[in-house]
C-alpha cells in the first residue's frame, strides 16, 4: 500500500514537472512555430486553396481541374521531364564526384589545402559573375567554340541546342562539388579511427574498409548531401534564367521557369497546382531517401 | 519506429518548405497592395483634420485673345494679354491685373511702348514691390507692300514704367546680344535693388536699375526654365540636369554662382520661395515643400483632392491668410483661378471615394477627366493611385515594376475601383475575370450608350462576351501604297509582299527598311498565323517561316540615311513602294493621299490569311475592377469620360470613339471653305469650279500640300479602315521579342535560317504551351 502511495506521489510530481516542462518548452518554441505558421504553413494553405479555385478573384471551387489542366499542359510536362532528367543526372554526379574528391583529399596528397580551396572557390563567386563566366565560355561566339574551331569542329550553340543541359550540369557540378566535398571530408574525419584500425588488424583491405565501415558511417552525410543537392538542382533555375531569360531552349526549361512565368502572367491556379504537385513529388523522393538512409545507417545509429 | 515517425514529420515539413517557394511569390502580391486605397477601405480611414475647399473663378476673355505670363504677386494676378476684335480687325496688347478678391474686374495698366516705323510686341513683363513695371519688347519693321523687308532690323527694348504708367526708360538691347543663340529673352525677374535678371537659353543677362546692361552670367543649364528670387537675395533657377529637374543658385548682389539643388520632386516648372530656406514646388499632381538644406521634399497636397488639374497650372501663390491661389489654363477652355481655403474636414460634406489605378497620375488627359468628374459629382470623388513614383530615381525596371505591381493589385482583392488600361495586357487580365462587364451599364446609359460607339472599336475590347472597356479615342496604323502596285482591295499576304519586292527589285519596299524592320512588318499581324493556341503548338520551323526569315534577310542590315532624298519624293518617284502611316484625323489621311500623287489604297500590313492588317491604338481606356466595392461610382466616372464632349477639348490628336463625334469630325473635314467676293458671292475659276480656301497646310520633309475639304470617298475609306482595325495583343510582343532575338544571329550570318527557325520554334512553343 505504502509503495503504491509513493509511486502515486512520484507519478503526480512527475506529471506536474512534465507539464511545467511542456509549458515552458511550448513557450520557447512559440516564436519559431509562429514564424513557421506565418511564413510556411499559412502560405502553404493559400497555395493549396489557389490550386482548387478557378481564379483568385471569383474563387469558384473547381475540384482538381487545375491539376488535370497542368498535367495535360505541354509546358508543364516538358518542365517536369527536364527537371527530372537534370536531377537524375546531376544529383548522383554531385554526390559521387564530391565523395571521390573527399576521399582523394583525405589521403596524404601534396597541396591538399590548395586543392580544397580551389574546389570551394566557386561558392564564393556571385551568381552574376558565374553567369558571365559561362556566357564568355559557352555563347555562340564564346571561348569554347573558338577553341573547337581550331580543331576544325563547327560552332555549337551550346545554350540553344541539345547540349544546353550538359552545360548546365557542368555548371551545377562546378558550383556545388566543393561544398559537398567539405561535408564528406568532415564526415570521413569523424569516423572512429579505432574501428578502422581493428579492421586493418583483421586484414581488411581498403575497399572492404570503405564499403563495410566508412560508407555506413557516411550514410547520414550521404542523406544530407543528396537532399541538399536535390534542393540545389531545383535552384539551378537562377543560373539558367540569367543565362537564357524566361523562355530558354526547350531542354533547359525547368519547373521553376514554369512557375516563374505563370506567376508573372498572374496564373496563380497553374502556379499553385504545379507547386502542390512538386511538393508531393519532393515528399515522396525525400521519404524514399529516409527509408534508404534508415536501412543503411541503422547499425551505426543503433 | 519512433525515430522513423520523427523523420516522417521532418519529411512533411520539408514538403511544406518546398511549396512555400511558390507561396513566397504570392506574398509579393499582398505586399504590393499595402498602400492600396479601395473605396471600401477608404471610407473607413480617418479623415484628415483639414481639407482645401476650392472656389472656382473663370476668367472671361475674348475668343481670340489670350493671357500670357500670369504671375501672382501679393494677392493680385498680373498678366500680359492680347485681344483681337474680329469685326473691327483691331488687336490690342496690354498688361493688366485682377485682385484675388475681385477676379471679375480686369485692371488694365499703362504699359505701352511704341517706336516710329516699327511694330512692337511685348515679350515679358514683371513688377517690383514699388509698382514699377519692367517690360521686354520685341520690335521689327512694319511691312510695306512693294518695299524690301529687312529681316535683320529687329531689336529688343527693356522699358520701365512707374506706377502711374509713365515711361522711365527704354533701353535698346540690340548691342547686348553678341551671341545669336542667346538672343531671345524668355524669363525675367527683378530684385529688391531693382536689378533685372533676364534669361535666354543658358545665359542670364543682368541689367542695372537704370536699365543699362551690366553683364551676362553663364550657367551649367541647357535651358533655364524658371526663376525666383528668395528673401535673402538668391536667384534660384530651374533647368533639366542629369538627374531630372535641378535648381541652380546665383547671388544677385555679386553674380556668383552658388550651390545646385537636386532630388527635386516631379514639377511642372513653377516654384515659389516659401522663406526659411524652403521652396514651394508645383508638381504635375501634387504641391510640395522642398527643403534646400536637406534637399528633401514633403507633399503638401494632391491637386486632384482640391479638384485642380495640376498638369496645366501656370502659376500659384500661398497667400498670407493661408489660402492657396492657382491659375490654370489648358489653352482650350477659358482660364480659371481657383482659390483653395483650408477648412476643417468636419465642415465639408464627404463624398464616396472611388480609387483610380494608373501608372502615372500626372497624365494630363486623366487629370482633366478626373477633375471634371469631381467637380460635377456630388456623390463620388476620384482619388488616384499611381504605381510609378515619379519622385524616385527612374531605372530600367521602373516601368515594368510599376506595371507588375498594378497587375498584382488587379488580380488580388486589393485592386482599386477603376483601372486605367492604356498600358496593361487587357485581354490577359480579362481572361482571369479581373474586370466588370460594362455591357449592362452601356445598355442602360443615356449618355454613353452601347449604340453611341463605333462598333469595331467597341468589339475590339469585348472578350468572351465581357465588355472590358470602351476607349474614348483611337488612331490607326496601316500601310499605304499606290493602287498600281497593290490593287484596289485592302489586305494581302506575305507572299504578295515578296512578289511585289521581286517585281520592283530597284525600289525599296518601305523607307528606312532594314532586315529587322522587314521581319517586324511581316510579323506585325502574322505571328499568330504560325501559332495554334488551341493545341499549344506552333510552326516556326516550317518552310513558310523560313521563307519569311529569308525575305527579311534580303534587306540591308542598317539603313544609310545620308544619300537619302525626302520621303515624299521617293514615294512619288517609285523609289519607295509602301508608306507606313499613322492616322489620327482626316486631314492626316488626305495628306498621304496627296503625297502619293496617284490612286492609292490603305492595303494594311500583310497577313497570312490575306486580310488587311490595320492596327487600332486606343487611348483613355478605363475598366472597373471585379473586386470593386463601388462599381456604380466607377461607372459614373467612366460614363463621364465617354459622354459626348461638347467642348471638343479632349482627344484632340485622335479619332473619337463616339459615332456622333466622329461624324462631326468627318462633317467638319468635308465642310468646304469657299472664297467669297466683295458681294458675298462664292467665287469660281475659269472652268466654273467654286474656289475654296485650304483648310490647312501639311508638310512632310521638303514637301508641302494644301488640304481642302475631304471628299465622301476619302471619308468612306477612313471608315473602312476603322471597321477593319484590330488591336494588337500584348502577348504577341513576347513572341515577337523572342523571334527578333534569334533572328539576329541569322541576319549576322552566323547561323542558317533553318537553325534559327528551330530555336525560335523551341522557345516560342514553350510560351504558347504555357499560355494555351
Amino acid at each position: 500500500m505504502e509503495k503504491t502511495g509513493i509511486k502515486k506521489k512520484k507519478l503526480r510530481r512527475n506529471t506536474k514537472r512534465m507539464r511545467r516542462i511542456k509549458r515552458s518548452s511550448g513557450l520557447f518554441i512559440a516564436p519559431s512555430f509562429l514564424g513557421v505558421l506565418v511564413f510556411f504553413l499559412i502560405p502553404f494553405a493559400v497555395v493549396v486553396f489557389y490550386s482548387l479555385v478557378d481564379n483568385p478573384i471569383s474563387k469558384n471551387f473547381v475540384e482538381l481541374d487545375n491539376f488535370k489542366y497542368i498535367l495535360e499542359n505541354n509546358a508543364f510536362k516538358r518542365a517536369m521531364t527536364n527537371t527530372f532528367k537534370f536531377s537524375v543526372v546531376a544529383v548522383p554526379l554531385a554526390v559521387l564526384l564530391s565523395l571521390l574528391l573527399a576521399i582523394l583529399l583525405d589521403t596524404k596528397l601534396p597541396f591538399r589545402s590548395q586543392f580544397r580551396t580551389f574546389f570551394l572557390s566557386p561558392m564564393m563567386v556571385p551568381v552574376a559573375s558565374i553567369v558571365l563566366i559561362w556566357q564568355v565560355l559557352f555563347s555562340y561566339n564564346g571561348a569554347v567554340n573558338e577553341v573547337l574551331l581550331n580543331f576544325g569542329v563547327d560552332k555549337i550553340d551550346w545554350l540553344k541546342s541539345e547540349y544546353a543541359q550538359v552545360v548546365i550540369v557542368v555548371l551545377f557540378l562546378w558550383k556545388n562539388l566543393g561544398y559537398n566535398m567539405i561535408l564528406f571530408m568532415a564526415a570521413l574525419a569523424s569516423i572512429p579511427k579505432d574501428i578502422i584500425e581493428v579492421a586493418r588488424l583483421e586484414s581488411a583491405n581498403s575497399l572492404q574498409i570503405f564499403f563495410y565501415i566508412k560508407l555506413r558511417y557516411l550514410s547520414s552525410t550521404f542523406m544530407f548531401v543528396t537532399i541538399m543537392s536535390l534542393i540545389n538542382s531545383f535552384k539551378v533555375f537562377r543560373e539558367i534564367y540569367l543565362l537564357t531569360t524566361d523562355y530558354p531552349f526547350e531542354t533547359i526549361y525547368m519547373l521553376q521557369h514554369f512557375m516563374n512565368n505563370t506567376f508573372r502572367n498572374l496564373d496563380y491556379q497553374k502556379l499553385s497546382s504545379a507547386a502542390v504537385l512538386m511538393s508531393m513529388i519532393m515528399v515522396v523522393i525525400i521519404g524514399i531517401l529516409f527509408l534508404v538512409e534508415n536501412y543503411f545507417g541503422k547499425d551505426v545509429e543503433g | 519506429m519512433k525515430s522513423l515517425w520523427k523523420k516522417f514529420l521532418a519529411l512533411g515539413l520539408a514538403g511544406v518548405l518546398t511549396v512555400s517557394m511558390a507561396a513566397c511569390g504570392g506574398k509579393d502580391v499582398t505586399d504590393g497592395t499595402q498602400g492600396g486605397t479601395s473605396a471600401g477601405t477608404q471610407g473607413e480611414e480617418a479623415l484628415p483634420e483639414y481639407v482645401y475647399v476650392p472656389e472656382y473663378h473663370t476668367l472671361a476673355k475674348d475668343e481670340n485673345g489670350w493671357i500670357n505670363n500670369p504671375t501672382f504677386v501679393d494677392g493680385k494676378l498680373y498678366y500680359s494679354a492680347y485681344s483681337f476684335n474680329e469685326e473691327t480687325g483691331e488687336s490690342k496688347e496690354y498688361y493688366a491685373y485682377r485682385d484675388i478678391n475681385d477676379l471679375d474686374t480686369e485692371n488694365e495698366m499703362l504699359v505701352e511702348f511704341s517706336l516710329e516705323g516699327k511694330e512692337t510686341s511685348m515679350n515679358n513683363c514683371v513688377m517690383d514691390n514699388a509698382g514699377n513695371t519692367y517690360s521686354l519688347w520685341y520690335t521689327y519693321p512694319v511691312y510695306v507692300e512693294g518695299e524690301e523687308y529687312d529681316y535683320d532690323d529687329y531689336s529688343y527694348y527693356l522699358v520701365k514704367h512707374d506706377s502711374t504708367g509713365a515711361e522711365v526708360f527704354a533701353q535698346d538691347l540690340k548691342d547686348v546680344f553678341v551671341d545669336e543663340n542667346n538672343s531671345y529673352l524668355q524669363y525675367m525677374t527683378v530684385t529688391e535693388e531693382g536689378k533685372l535678371f533676364a534669361s535666354s537659353g543658358n545665359l542670364f543677362y543682368v541689367f542695372n536699375a537704370d536699365g543699362t546692361f551690366d553683364k551676362t552670367i553663364p550657367t551649367d543649364a541647357d535651358w533655364i526654365q524658371n526663376m525666383v528670387v528668395t528673401e535673402d537675395g538668391k536667384l534660384l533657377y530651374t533647368y533639366y540636369g542629369m538627374q531630372g529637374v535641378e535648381v541652380g543658385e546665383i547671388d544677385t548682389k555679386t553674380g556668383a554662382k552658388g550651390a545646385s539643388y537636386k532630388n527635386m520632386p516631379d514639377m511642372n516648372g513653377k516654384m515659389k520661395s516659401a522663406g526659411n530656406g524652403k521652396l514651394l514646388i508645383c508638381g504635375m499632381s501634387k504641391l510640395y515643400e522642398y527643403d534646400m538644406a536637406t534637399q528633401e521634399s514633403t507633399e503638401l497636397l494632391a491637386w486632384l483632392d482640391c479638384n485642380v488639374d495640376g498638369s496645366y497650372i501656370q502659376d500659384f501663390e500661398v497667400m498670407d491668410d493661408g489660402r492657396i491661389v492657382v491659375y490654370y489654363d489648358n489653352y482650350s477652355a477659358s482660364p480659371e483661378v481657383t482659390i483653395l481655403t483650408k477648412t476643417p474636414s468636419s465642415e465639408v460634406v464627404q463624398k464616396q471615394i472611388v480609387t483610380l489605378a494608373t501608372l502615372y497620375d500626372g497624365d494630363s488627359n486623366l487629370q482633366q477627366a478626373a477633375v471634371a468628374f469631381n467637380k460635377s459629382s456630388d456623390k463620388y470623388q476620384i482619388k488616384m493611385k499611381s504605381y510609378i513614383d515619379v519622385n524616385a530615381e527612374w531605372t530600367e525596371t521602373t516601368y515594368a515594376d510599376g506595371l507588375a505591381l498594378m497587375n498584382a493589385d488587379i488580380i488580388s482583392k486589393n485592386a482599386p475601383d477603376i483601372i486605367m488600361l492604356n498600358y496593361t495586357d487587357i485581354q490577359g487580365l480579362a481572361s482571369k475575370g479581373a474586370f466588370v462587364d460594362l455591357t449592362p451599364y452601356l445598355e442602360k446609359s443615356t449618355i454613353a450608350n452601347k449604340n453611341d460607339f463605333v462598333e469595331s472599336v467597341l468589339n475590339a475590347y469585348n472578350f468572351n462576351g465581357v465588355q472590358v472597356t470602351v476607349p474614348a479615342a483611337f488612331n490607326i496604323n496601316t500601310l499605304m501604297a499606290k493602287s498600281k502596285y497593290v490593287g484596289n482591295e485592302p489586305g494581302w499576304t506575305l507572299e504578295d509582299v515578296m512578289v511585289l519586292a521581286k517585281e520592283y527589285p530597284d525600289a525599296q519596299l518601305m523607307q528606312y527598311v532594314t532586315k529587322a524592320s522587314a521581319l517586324q512588318m511581316c510579323l506585325q499581324y502574322n505571328s499568330n498565323s504560325f501559332i495554334d493556341y488551341e493545341t499549344g503548338t506552333c510552326s516556326f520551323d516550317s518552310p513558310e517561316f523560313v521563307r519569311v526569315l529569308e525575305f527579311a534577310n534580303s534587306f540591308p542590315k542598317e539603313y544609310n540615311y545620308d544619300d537619302e532624298s525626302s520621303f515624299p519624293a521617293m514615294i512619288q518617284s517609285g523609289q519607295v513602294l509602301l508608306a507606313d502611316v499613322y492616322l489620327s484625323d482626316v486631314q492626316n489621311y488626305q495628306m498621304y493621299r496627296l503625297m502619293m500623287e496617284e490612286e492609292a489604297i490603305s492595303i494594311g500590313y500583310p497577313t497570312v490569311d490575306g486580310s488587311a492588317g490595320i492596327y487600332l491604338n486606343s487611348y483613355e481606356m478605363y475598366g472597373i475592377a471585379a473586386s470593386s466595392d463601388c462599381i456604380d461610382g466607377a461607372w459614373a466616372f467612366i460614363e463621364s469620360t465617354l459622354a459626348k464632349n461638347e467642348n471638343n477639348d479632349m482627344h484632340r490628336w485622335n479619332f473619337p470613339s463616339r459615332k456622333d463625334e466622329l461624324e462631326e469630325m468627318f462633317a467638319e473635314a468635308m465642310k468646304v471653305d469657299y472664297q467669297y467676293d466683295e458681294n458675298g458671292e462664292i467665287m469660281y475659276d475659269e472652268e466654273g469650279n467654286a474656289l475654296q480656301w485650304p483648310k490647312t497646310t501639311w508638310g512632310y520633309d521638303d514637301w508641302q500640300a494644301e488640304i481642302y475639304a475631304a471628299t465622301q470617298e476619302e471619308i468612306d475609306e477612313i471608315k473602312e479602315m476603322i471597321a477593319l482595325a484590330k488591336p494588337q495583343g500584348n502577348g504577341d510582343q513576347t513572341i515577337f521579342t523572342m523571334i527578333m532575338e534569334e533572328a539576329e544571329s541569322y541576319f549576322a550570318g552566323q547561323k542558317s535560317a533553318q537553325d534559327v527557325a528551330k530555336v525560335i520554334q523551341s522557345r516560342v512553343e514553350i510560351y504558347v504551351s504555357e499560355n494555351s
